[in-house]
């Protein structure tokens, strides 16, 4: 299948867990809000990333805003991984007043570019700065994926919601949640919220509304048997495509993601 | 009855124009009204305020400049740093014209004369969302009355100098009501912790009330009587009928929050006034004078405008219109109600409804809110303003950008 699976007239964004996306009609429906939730160590971000990293390597520009990891960090751990980060143009966005730059950079680029939105930097470097009382970093999130619009960026990642819960003061969040859903709705941009599941696993998001909102629901998942661990995927809601709500093993070798049914790859 | 047959007939309602203003809308529209006929003045996401004749053509267009920060403009809705709340339309200086006056995310507020020309501008430091305009001082011309999230409430006369100011405890994003008269006047207004505040006209407090959530809609004065009260609605899903001293009459607990404020009329012609009001758990509710449920109408989603009444089909009773978030415009009509339990000729009994009067009734009086039309606007109603020129027609504009007219045909 090419890089935009045209499956009942549809753009698709592949998950690159092979054997995953020939589950659901070849990936995710473009500009589709997908809740990657599950619990620590589950490899949340590092299955965002990967859909990023692969689709920037065809072409894309994509951007992942991260709110507690450092860019830094990240980008060293999917480096570590094994993904070729120098055979795409990775860009750090760590400055507010350098937005306008950074997004005509990426636009000139000759190179796909990934922009690595840092808000943990951006954090430190804005204290200073005097604002009135509506302003709000879900203002910040939301003029930053704007910014990234005008650069032609088609996927976001936000890592995570879990970390935007505790940076916003949400006076009513089903309500905000709603209207922030609904701007990246509009926007027009695939997007994948992270979202770190509480250990007892009874709800995909902290306000449990996000499972509602969200157009898709991708859950990872650590499994203990006779003391071996291993890592799960199931896809528990996809709108506007087939897809099968079973559980596969998740590996993870050379740099690719795999989905596994009893040890095998699924059957179709 | 006369009213629903005249509706049938008239087979639906009609789109004559849309306009798309080619940007986000945010708040609804209002209408001004001129020698020759009138114009629509609608706030657009994009930082401009325009004006638009009945057949659907711009008559001008007013940008506002604003001076943020690039670091901070990011901490801002960037659609709300322009245009905020619905302009407010009055003649504030009695030149015999009126004036358009808007607030902004910036702090500024505006004010227009009817070709887009700016008057004046005042900067109160903090978003301002909805604007008031009344004579409170009695003298022939009207002050401009707002809160901003900054917890100032504004006086400023006619040519934007304040006059007082009154500091709250939390930020202010309701209008204001000016109830009674002459010395009497009350400037009432809730806050976003809850608290309604009534000031005299100086800016002097004279009392204030705790709702349990945030009060975003303007309250209301409600004259009927001996039941009269300043009606406000809440983010803590309650109607609060308040005397004019403050205390509560009642409250009427609705479902959901109510961001739009209430409208008062005797909608059945019975002689007492009814409250009717949309709540954001998707239903419009109509309330007795003592807050006693007389009837609801369910829609897909929240309603967050006040419902408008009019007499759209000539039948010398008004219709209500209502806008919902489930992107339709329904036309419902109070109607005569009854339960008919016993048929003649039947032995058993058998529940029927229906709404004719002259047949035994179980609820002999009753009234019910029927749906006589709806209209699906392609987008969520956000503003809703009927207007009569020769003839009614209905005015909506939309969160799409677009802004349309309708008409029965």
């Amino acid at each position: 299948m090419g890089k935009n699976e045209q499956i009942d007239g549809k753009n698709r964004i592949k998950t690159y867990i092979k054997e995953l996306d020939e589950q659901m009609q070849g990936g995710i429906p473009a500009n589709h809000i997908v809740l990657i939730c599950g619990t620590s160590g589950t490899m949340k971000s590092s299955v965002a990333f990967s859909v990023l990293f692969n689709e920037v390597m065809q072409g894309k520009t994509a951007m992942y805003l991260t709110l507690e990891q450092s860019s830094k960090s990240l980008a060293q751990h999917f480096s570590n991984m094994g993904f070729p980060l120098s055979k795409i143009n990775l860009l750090t966005l760590d400055n507010l007043a350098q937005v306008d730059a950074l997004v005509k950079s990426a636009k000139s680029s000759s190179r796909p570019s990934l922009i690595m939105a840092d808000l943990g930097v951006v954090r430190k470097m804005v204290k200073s700065v005097k604002i009135g009382p509506t302003a709000s970093w879900m203002n910040v999130i939301s003029n930053i994926i704007r910014k990234a619009k005008q650069a032609n960026c088609e996927l976001v990642v936000l890592d995570s919601l879990s970390a935007l819960y505790i940076l916003t003061k949400f006076e009513h969040p089903r309500t905000e949640l709603f209207y922030f859903f609904e701007f990246l709705r509009e926007i027009g941009m695939t997007s994948f919220l992270i979202s770190e599941m509480p250990l007892d696993k009874k709800k995909y998001g902290a306000y449990e509304i996000e499972d509602f909102l969200a157009d898709g629901i991708i859950k990872l998942d650590l499994v203990e048997r006779q003391r071996k661990v291993t890592r799960e995927v199931s896809v528990v809601k996809m709108r506007g495509t087939r897809t099968t709500i079973d559980v596969f093993s998740l590996e993870f070798a050379n740099g690719a993601f795999k989905a596994l049914y009893g040890g095998q790859p699924p059957l179709i | 009855m006369q009213g629903l047959a005249l509706l049938k007939r008239h087979e639906s309602l009609k789109s004559s124009w849309v306009l798309d203003t080619g940007s986000r809308l945010l708040s609804g529209l209002e209408v001004l009204y001129s020698g020759r006929g009138f114009m629509l003045i609608q706030a657009t996401a994009d930082g401009r305020v325009l004006a638009i004749d009945g057949s659907g053509k711009e008559l001008w267009s007013f940008r506002e400049d604003s001076k943020i920060g690039v670091v901070e403009s990011f901490f801002y809705d960037e659609s709300k740093v322009k245009a905020k709340g619905a302009p407010s339309i009055g003649d504030i200086n009695g030149d015999s014209r009126q004036e358009i006056v808007f607030g902004a995310e910036s702090g500024l507020v505006t004010a227009l004369d009817d070709k887009g020309r700016r008057l004046w501008r005042f900067n109160s430091g903090a978003p301002v969302s909805r604007i008031s305009l009344g004579d409170i001082n009695s003298d022939g011309n009207m002050e401009v009355l707002f809160g901003s999230s900054g917890n100032a409430f504004y006086a400023l006369n006619s040519l934007g100098k304040p006059v007082w100011r009154f500091m709250a405890e939390s930020g202010i994003e309701s209008g204001c009501c000016i109830a009674g008269k002459g010395d009497g006047i009350q400037i009432v207004f809730g806050s976003n912790d809850g608290t309604v505040y009534s000031l005299d006209r100086k800016g002097k407090l004279l009392w204030r009330f705790k709702a349990d959530g945030k009060v975003l809609a303007s309250p209301v004065e409600f004259i009927a009587g001996k039941n009269s009260a300043i009606l406000v609605g809440s983010d803590d899903n309650h109607l609060y009928a308040l005397n004019f001293d403050g205390s509560l009459m009642w409250k009427f607990d609705s479902g959901g929050s109510i961001v739009a404020e209430p409208v008062v009329a005797d909608i059945n012609g019975d002689g007492s006034m009814e409250i009717i009001f949309g709540s954001c758990d998707n239903n419009l509710y109509v309330i007795s004078e003592n807050g006693g449920e007389l009837w609801r109408f369910e829609t897909n989603f929240w309603i967050t405008t006040p419902p408008v009444l009019a007499d759209v089909n000539g039948d010398n009773s008004d219709e209500i219109l209502l806008a919902s978030l489930d992107n339709f415009l329904y036309v419902l009509k109070a109607e005569p109600y009854y339960e008919l339990k016993y048929v003649p000729g039947l032995s058993s009994v058998i529940p029927l409804a229906g709404n004719y009067t002259d047949v035994p009734s179980e609820s002999p009086g009753a009234f019910k809110g029927s749906k006589v039309l709806d209209y699906n606007a392609g987008g969520m109603i956000i503003g809703l303003k009927a207007v009569h020129k020769d003839g009614w027609h209905i005015l909506l504009s939309l969160d799409n950008g677009k802004i349309c007219r309708l008409d029965l045909g």
